[in-house]
């Protein structure tokens, strides 16, 4: 099964090879930056810069299209708001909006595309989040595919016995009996986790096969990544 | 266990019963010698799993006994001490395969044991290419066919070495080329194993011994086939003689 968190195929670049702990600390304050620009000028840059960036990653395409949909549905709304403001000839907000989300997804994507998951939560424990939210999130990882495969064949069970869906008051009194069953299902599961973990000595620390070695290349990118960012803001907010 | 004796499992007079309920089973005893394959057949509602829960430190044991490699499950200490001894391979490999990645998860009980990082990367490598799951180092568990995320979450338990190892219907949901893989590697596990199972041609071909347990009691227990080729004692219990013994 396919999902949007499926990791993308990707091909060898220098993103890739980036200390994964270095690229989270250069993406968290590129992302905080993002936030803070107020212009169009500096946004606009912004998107410019990660684009090149973007293309010299070489990631597969087709991938990141299939992926974008689900933030297209997520933006048109905004993009609406984003033309009748224009037309209107009033505040430009939805349009920064707009341009900032596309942006943030842009570091999203390039960064899920080109690190492996079981990296990213080592380098998180490195940088020293707690152990709680990385469980948290390497479970949610694993067994979020699990809980929509099981979705799943839930839906084609009820579709097979001939549940249409045109019959709106059984569909979504059905859905909330399969939700119900799927978190009942999701906590048994959870107990039986917990035992087979425990049963493999696990007694709460977080550990993976994940190294990471610093070289002076992946300090270069981060200031080069972050000092673009820096001067951005700074020449947005002093004009 | 005494010097010199083989004996790396020893129940003696062992009852359980979940809460508020009727005892699983009550006063069973049974001793398995070191590197011996047992198999523990019975038809549902036997206490099969409960059994194996029992052994690997899961439910606590009140009544009775049970020494396992030397290990007493029901002291706090021997319990932190069992998953290096003795390994359990669930009835459902997704609730064993914790990781986003197939070598990351065979590495999760060597790194929880604590075993330097160079160590961890050679057994799992060994035991990739003895369960034949070289090439899906990188590949995430829901891309797996159930044969693979079988030999995954076993993969996972033998790269931690344990004295023993208990498989708890370890033929389920797989096909039956994927179960005929399974048991070749099974019979190429030199440990002491725990199979148990409704499989009874499974248990066959891969146990020498087995012990049938149904009422709360072990009915019989003897060599694998002549157990198994009993059907005055299987039939009652809505099991039936393998094919190949009939």
């Amino acid at each position: 099964m396919a999902m949007i968190l499926d990791a993308l195929p990707v091909n060898p670049s220098y993103m890739t090879r980036w200390d994964p702990r270095w690229k989270i600390a250069a993406f968290s304050i590129t992302a905080a930056i993002v936030a803070f620009c107020h212009s169009d000028v500096s946004l606009l840059s912004a998107w410019l810069g990660l684009s090149l960036v973007l293309a010299a990653s070489r990631l597969d395409w087709v991938f990141v299209f299939r992926r974008s949909v689900y933030f297209v549905a997520y933006l048109t709304p905004f993009v609406a708001l984003t033309l009748i403001s224009s037309f209107a000839g009033t505040e430009k907000l939805p349009f920064r909006f707009v341009l900032r989300a596309i942006v943030l997804f842009m570091l999203a994507a390039l960064f899920v595309a080109t690190t492996r998951f079981a990296d990213v939560t080592k380098a998180l424990a490195s940088l020293g989040l707690p152990r709680f939210l990385i469980h948290l999130l390497a479970m949610c990882h694993r067994f979020i595919y699990l809980i929509a495969e099981e979705g799943q064949r839930c839906e084609l069970a009820m579709r097979v016995r001939g549940l249409r869906a045109t019959q709106w008051h059984r569909v979504s009194k059905t859905y909330s009996y399969v939700l119900a069953a799927l978190i009942l299902r999701a906590e048994e599961r959870a107990e039986r986790v917990a035992t087979a973990m425990q049963c493999r000595g696990f007694h709460g620390a977080y550990r993976t096969l994940a190294q990471f070695h610093t070289r002076s290349s992946d300090v270069v990118y981060f200031f080069l990544f972050v000092g673009v960012g820096v001067l951005a803001v700074a020449v947005d907010w002093s004009r | 266990m005494n010097a010199g004796d083989d004996t790396l499992i020893r129940l003696c007079d062992l009852t359980f019963a979940y809460r508020n309920n009727p005892p699983v089973f009550e006063h069973l005893n049974l001793e398995v010698a070191a590197g011996e394959s047992l198999g523990i057949v019975g038809p549902n509602g036997a206490g099969k799993t409960t059994l194996l829960l029992c052994l690997a430190g899961v439910l606590p044991v009140r009544k009775g006994c049970i020494q396992i490699a030397g290990l007493d499950p029901s002291t706090p200490t021997d319990r932190r001490r069992l998953p290096a001894h003795v390994g359990i391979v669930f009835q459902n490999s997704d609730d064993q395969i914790i990781h986003g990645t197939v070598a990351e998860d065979i590495a999760f009980g060597p790194l929880n044991l604590g075993w330097p990082d160079g160590k961890v990367r050679e057994a799992v490598q060994e035991v990739m290419r003895r369960l034949g799951l070289q090439g899906l180092d990188d590949r995430p568990p829901h891309q797996l066919s159930g044969g693979e995320k079988r030999r995954t979450a076993l993969a996972g338990v033998l790269a931690m070495q344990p004295d023993i190892l208990l498989l708890d219907e370890p033929s389920m949901f797989l096909d039956p080329k994927a179960r005929r893989e399974l048991m070749q590697h099974l019979n190429q596990i030199g440990q002491t194993k725990l199979i148990a199972g409704h499989d009874l041609d499974l248990v066959l071909q891969t146990c020498q011994r087995t012990v049938l347990l149904a009422s709360g009691r072990i009915q019989a227990d003897g060599p694998t086939s002549e157990i198994l080729a009993n059907a005055r004692l299987l039939e009652p219990l809505g099991l039936e003689v393998p094919y190949r013994l009939r």
